[in-house]
């Protein structure tokens, strides 16, 4: 049986009511992500390097992305990046117009496999695709991808 | 092997690994995925590059907080570029992870597949990991009176306790002998030196279940190399055989079941017996590893298994029978009660268990007399399913 016109008011029908949430989550960093995070705290972005392969990668993990030997060391990048690929959000979650566009870009940095979403802060009518960028970070910084508080241009 | 059904491949199992079992492990559920895979690997002799499959089990996305988990953990499997899919059944995801490997290696579809299962429960912290069963209920009638789970064990626990004449005193034998064997396990949680009295005197959590009848909340990953006969001849001289798989579902409706037996598990337990030509499961399975997230579903799975008379598991528990010593060994790594209960990994703990076990290579935990036919058992969904893998050597 269905309802064939739109019910207005679920008065008229039976039905229950509840969450289905867990209220938090706690989710851990992990032995790499730790000390990834620590820098980013900072104020530095760095890779993790397999010592096998010699792949530097992001995001950084346990395992390299390509032999999966274990990862124990971070390096250093001089921060700047380019962009891979753009988009400008016009609208929010709820479809109401922003005040400001936003712009988010997957950024990836030479030499390194892999790379990171995160936002970009310029005139939406001036970005392209292969920009070259690099992060401005937070005062307040918290040890989370957040520290970086949005990519900008090279000039 | 006598089976019932046309199989492409035999199938064996050539290296098993785990992580460790914990409250919180500190490991990304990918990293826990990795470092199950990369043991199991090392024990076969194996590298991910060697693998073309991966089969990979998981409990609700509600305990890792990521939804499409399959997808995410099964990186550090080395899941993609390859053939992976997830299989589900809640508890009893466990042993069908490596069923769902069996059905790929035994149909020809892959040769080389790495069977994972992991499962992060301390993800889902506020209130508690448990809070997350709030929502396998029948939304309609049971819901509303706010049921968790010990609940249900606690009704079905009394029915049995009531139908077979099983005391407090009878079930808790299991979690001592569970948890003691369970500090020979490198990997294990709640492993302890208890006496009955302790069981007896920890907390009532809801009658008639207290604390220690109770298996932990754990964080933990485990996994298996299973391979094609061929393959399996050129990496080891001790390949572990899979001589039957069987799996089945109850109602939904737990008002709809006989408490007291578990007809899901005789139905699944038959269905792996008749694969593996085994008329005689008393006589014929050597060392075993069914499901014990209570102490009493040690004892309750045992008789639907058919490895103890019906109701008379307790009575082969007080003399000493399923001891590592006994005549026919349960849970000789201590099972989840005494390692932990990282859902769908601590069903493939089971399974990685008997594999070592017949191999001969559970060291402290090896039991006594010689052993070539082992089983391991899950059990899941809402209490419904029975997930039933025989192994041989």
């Amino acid at each position: 049986m269905s309802y064939m016109r739109r019910i207005s008011s679920l008065d008229k029908i039976y039905h229950f009511k509840t969450e289905m949430e867990i209220n938090a989550y706690h989710y851990t960093a992990g032995p790499i992500g730790t000390r990834w995070l620590e820098a980013l705290k900072n104020g530095e972005l760095k890779v993790a390097k397999c010592n096998k392969c010699g792949t530097r990668f992001l995001p950084p993990k346990l395992y390299c992305p390509k032999c999966f030997s274990e990862v124990s060391e971070l390096e250093s990048i001089s921060g700047e990046g380019y962009i891979d690929t753009y988009s400008v959000i016009y609208y929010n979650d709820s479809g109401e117009r922003m005040s400001e566009p936003v712009i988010i870009a997957l950024i990836r940095f030479e030499g390194i496999y892999g790379g990171i979403i995160h936002r970009v802060k310029t005139d939406p009518k001036k970005i392209r695709i292969g920009m070259r960028v690099k992060p401005v970070f937070r005062r307040d910084k918290k040890g989370s991808i957040d520290d970086i508080e949005y990519f900008q241009p090279i000039e | 092997m006598k089976t019932n059904i046309h199989v492409k491949n035999r199938v064996a199992i050539i290296g098993a690994g785990l992580t460790l079992f914990r409250r919180r492990l500190l490991e990304t559920p990918q990293e826990m995925a990795w470092i199950a895979s990369k043991k199991a690997l090392e024990q076969a002799g194996m590298d991910f590059k060697d693998i073309d499959c991966v089969i990979s089990g998981s409990a609700p996305d509600a305990f890792d907080g990521v939804h499409m988990k399959g997808e995410y953990y099964s990186e550090g499997a080395g899941g993609f570029g390859k053939l992976h899919f997830r299989v589900f059944v809640g508890g009893g995801t466990g042993v069908f992870v490596p069923i769902a490997g069996w059905w790929m290696v035994a149909s020809g579809l892959c040769k080389k597949a790495l069977i994972v299962a992991e499962e992060k429960m301390s993800s889902a912290a506020d209130p508690h990991p448990q809070a997350v069963f709030r929502h396998i209920w029948d939304p309609l009638i049971e819901k509303m009176l706010g049921p968790n789970l010990i609940w249900i064990f606690a009704l079905e626990m009394h029915r049995y306790m009531h139908k077979c004449g099983v005391s407090k005193e009878d079930i808790a034998l299991v979690s001592v002998k569970n948890k003691a064997n369970a500090l020979d396990h490198p990997c294990a949680q709640a492993a302890a030196k208890i006496s009955v009295e302790d069981v007896l005197k920890s907390e009532v959590l809801v009658y008639p279940v207290n604390r220690l009848d109770i298996s932990p909340v754990s964080d933990g990953a485990a996994a298996l190399v299973m391979v094609s006969e061929d393959v399996a001849r050129r990496y080891t001289d001790n390949p572990i055989w899979v001589a039957g798989i069987g799996f089945n579902l109850d109602s939904y409706s737990w008002t709809n079941r006989e408490l007291a037996y578990p007809l899901y598990l005789k139905k699944a337990a038959d269905m792996a017996y008749k694969m593996a030509g085994i008329e005689n499961p008393m006589k014929q399975i050597d060392v075993a590893e069914p499901y014990d997230p209570f102490d009493y579903k040690e004892l309750h799975h045992m008789e639907g298994l058919g490895l103890a008379p019906r109701c008379k598991a307790a009575e082969l528990t007080k003399e000493g029978v399923t001891q590592r010593d006994g005549d026919l060994p349960i849970n000789p790594s201590g099972g989840l009660l005494g390692v932990g209960n990282p859902i769908a990994a601590a069903g493939l703990m089971k399974v990685a268990e008997i594999f070592w076990q017949l191999r001969g290579e559970a060291g402290r935990r090896q039991v006594k007399k010689p052993v070539y036919t082992g089983l391991a058992q899950a059990w899941g969904d809402l209490m419904q399913v029975g997930t039933v893998i025989i192994l041989r050597r």
